[in-house]
């Protein structure tokens, strides 16, 4: 199987950008990572762009602002996951040996929809009762409490972290410190979270260049290879289901470490699904870089910091740089390729080897989440 | 093939039982034993379509909730849901009213849980045995 090397990254800062429309979000991405890449645009010969609201034929909206065009270009739909199921899909056409070079971006403006919780599809039966997302969070947090009696301190700890790293990313949408007292006194959203616990909903776009390894000295000296590039869905069950364990993502993992050979404990910096702060605390133990309850230990031990045993979210993740659902896989590789060529500045996670990205998402009934998609990442 | 679930009226899923009390119709999957709610055409384990219709049990443990203070504007807020897992091993999210904590055992009735168009929805709701 041919090996997949990343050799450019680009992305707009993350935020509110209601007079912009989406194309107008996605080609300053395109442009940064092809010019990031080194990578002439005639030489690109597929494009897979992700999207979850950005309506038809996205990809191709973006890519006709700069006369990209021509090419095949795949619109890829799956909730949170979409940009990084489209790197998937792009790293699987190259492996194929179908491609040598391939463009992958996401893109999403959410302020169409005015602010609020995400649109969730009404065809859904729990939607239709009223379920949204910070609620299902939250109830994840609850039972997660209440099993192994995680404080809301700890919890508040995670956007304390976040938001903290988010100040050294000029990428982020949020780039203030908050302290755990302004944490939990913000306006309650759903018990136990507050609104300093839920990511911010807003705009943005990433992008990415990949190329068959064997060709990437052409552009860059520092090629970013492709060590795993997993996607699977959640499995539907009817009947009682455990909150506090994220079965897809536990799966996810598991089948991303076996893929590049590694284990939790080659890992250097992870971008994981933080929407909600008890998510992050989830997949600490999803990935392995704790045991089972001991995610809210984790937290305060400051192991997760930048500069600690395994750096969380040192974007400022979800939380911190937003959320703009289609666009955050692609940018959360972003930052693990900054992160790997030692690009990333005051947040520099020191002697960054490994990375894993991580978007999990897609809130239906039956499912612990819909799509999950995992990436590892070396230098 | 859409097998009509008999017993079932408004709100979605929601019927009376013999005695006349408010009762959920889920489905049963006579093939693999798969219970579930709310019924579908289909069973989602196996793919059998010969389903049929089954009254839930009128009560369930309460796994979780949450308060809700913020979303759509037609749900009534503070809304307090959860998921209550029944004794014949389905899971229903529902709204939930009075006071209520993790492992209650909270019993099946009806209220207005939002309001559309000016018309309150109305729909099935889990609260403490033996409450109004």
């Amino acid at each position: 199987m041919r090996g997949v090397s990343i050799i450019g990254v680009g992305m707009i800062p993350f935020g509110k950008y209601p007079d912009r429309s989406l194309a107008d979000l996605g080609w300053p991405a395109v442009k940064a990572a092809l010019a990031d890449s080194g990578v002439p645009a005639k030489r690109i010969q597929a494009a897979y762009c992700g999207t979850a609201l950005g309506g038809m034929m996205a990809g191709q909206r973006v890519l006709g602002r700069i006369g990209l065009t021509g090419l095949p270009i795949t619109n890829v739909e799956n909730a949170c996951s979409s940009s990084s199921s489209a790197l998937r899909q792009g790293v699987l056409a190259i492996r194929s040996g179908q491609y040598d070079i391939v463009l992958v971006m996401g893109v999403e403006k959410l302020t169409k929809f005015g602010g609020g919780t995400l649109p969730l599809e009404e065809e859904d039966w729990e939607v239709r009762q009223g379920l949204n997302m910070p609620a299902l969070y939250a109830m994840r947090a609850q039972r997660y409490m209440h099993e192994f009696g995680l404080t809301p301190r700890q919890l508040a700890m995670v956007s304390v972290k976040n938001r903290a790293n988010g100040v050294h990313n000029s990428d982020a949408q949020m780039r203030k410190e908050v302290s755990v007292e302004e944490v939990l006194a913000s306006r309650p959203i759903a018990d136990p979270f507050t609104l300093l616990q839920c990511c911010p909903t807003g705009d943005g776009a990433a992008a990415i260049v990949i190329c068959a390894s064997s060709l990437a000295g052409q552009f860059r000296a520092d090629p970013i290879t492709v060590r795993a590039s997993d996607l699977t869905s959640g499995i539907f069950m009817p009947g009682f289901r455990d909150m506090t364990t994220p079965e897809i993502t536990v799966r996810g993992a598991a089948e991303a470490y076996e893929e590049a050979g590694l284990g939790p404990e080659d890992v250097d910096v992870a971008e994981v699904h933080d929407a909600f702060t008890i998510a992050e605390l989830l997949y600490y133990e999803a990935f392995g870089f704790c045991g089972r309850g001991e995610a809210g230990a984790l937290i305060e031990s400051g192991a997760t910091r930048i500069g600690g045993k395994v750096a969380v979210n040192p974007s400022g993740g979800l939380l911190a740089k937003g959320h703009p659902v289609g666009a955050t896989g692609a940018a959360q590789v972003v930052e693990i390729v900054r992160q790997l060529r030692g690009q990333a500045g005051a947040r520099q996670h020191p002697g960054a080897k490994v990375g894993i990205a991580h978007a999990t998402g897609g809130g239906i009934s039956g499912f612990d989440h819909g799509a999950c998609s995992i990436h590892i990442l070396s230098r | 093939m859409d097998q009509p679930v008999t017993g079932r009226t408004d709100p979605e899923g929601v019927g009376r039982d013999a005695d006349g009390r408010v009762v959920l119709f889920g489905a049963a999957c006579p093939e693999c034993g798969t219970r579930f709610f709310p019924a579908t055409a289909v069973c989602p384990h196996c793919a059998s379509e010969a389903v049929a219709p089954e009254a839930m049990p009128r009560t369930g443990t309460l796994y979780t909730f949450t308060t809700v203070h913020a979303g759509p504007r037609k749900w009534k807020k503070p809304m307090v849901v959860g998921y209550l897992d029944l004794p014949n091993g389905v899971r229903v999210f529902a709204h939930l009213r009075g006071q209520v904590a993790i492992d209650d055992v909270l019993e099946l009735g009806l209220d207005t849980i939002g309001e559309e168009d000016g018309k309150p929805i109305v729909g099935f709701v889990f609260r403490q045995m033996g409450g109004v």
